[in-house]
């Protein structure tokens, strides 16, 4: 059972729209996130900081395909913490939220 | 804080999160050469049934069910379609491997008794026949099943 817990740092819409997608994979390529929430390079690169500085997300850059990708994924803490956001959204919306 | 969060920004927030869980749902795939691979091989395996040895028979389906083995359990589950991302557990439809090798083994007993079938009314190659219907089936069954088994895993709850 997850423990409520309102994260302010993930809420922001967003900042929330990217550690969700990240929460629903096991690591994604940094174009799919950038592509799917039509955000721009240097803007899903600043929240992708912020959360990384949290110790939410994880960045990895492994040479596949000859170049150089960049990968993320949310860390255990950072999965946690959604969860728990989660959580705490649903509390406030009511129990009429599965 | 949370207090000061009405329930209709929290019911907000929460559309957001299912917009996202839905995008990574909407990657989940069984790739296309998956199912084209499958249907050729099954021909394959029908044609040599038919024209060759015994013993030609019996190595080709134990090299086919070696292949299949070592390339399905990456493939069938959905998770790894893309390049681009690796669907969690938690998301992908959890039974969907379990479908696919069920629906195989089907296809198989299918595929003897329209032999049969095809046998009893005097067919020259009843293994051929019932290998390409069961091979169209394949192709044009397998993305099917897939876009159900998406649906499904986007109806349930996370």
């Amino acid at each position: 059972m997850t423990s409520a817990r309102f994260d302010e740092l993930i809420h922001p819409s967003t900042r929330l729209s990217i550690v969700a997608l990240l929460a629903a994979v096991e690591w994604v390529d940094f174009a799919f996130v950038r592509d799917e929430l039509g955000l721009s390079d240097s803007a899903l690169s600043k929240q992708l900081s912020t959360l990384e500085e949290a110790g939410y997300v994880a960045i990895e850059r492994p040479l596949t395909d000859r170049r150089r990708r960049v990968r993320a994924r949310l860390t255990p803490a950072g999965r946690k913490a959604f969860e728990g956001h989660v959580a705490a959204l649903r509390a406030i919306v009511g129990p009429a939220v599965t | 804080m949370e207090q000061h969060i009405p329930p209709s920004e929290a019911r907000a927030a929460l559309e957001v999160v299912e917009r996202s869980r839905r995008r990574v749902i909407d990657a989940v795939d069984v790739p296309s050469w998956y199912w084209w691979g499958l249907a050729l091989g099954w021909i394959a395996l029908g044609v040599i049934a038919d024209v060759g040895p015994g013993w030609l028979s019996a190595a080709a389906t134990f090299a086919f069910g070696t292949g299949h083995a070592s390339v399905a359990p990456r493939v069938i589950s959905g998770r790894h379609a893309s390049r681009d991302l690796s669907v969690h557990s938690a998301v992908a439809p959890a039974h969907l491997a379990r479908i696919v090798i069920g629906g195989l083994v089907a296809l198989g007993a299918l595929t003897v008794g329209l032999a049969l079938l095809a046998s009893a009314d005097g067919a020259d190659h009843p293994v051929t026949i019932a290998s390409v219907l069961v091979a169209v089936i394949i192709v044009l069954g397998g993305p099917l099943l897939v876009t159900h088994a998406r649906e499904q895993a986007a109806r349930s709850s996370p």
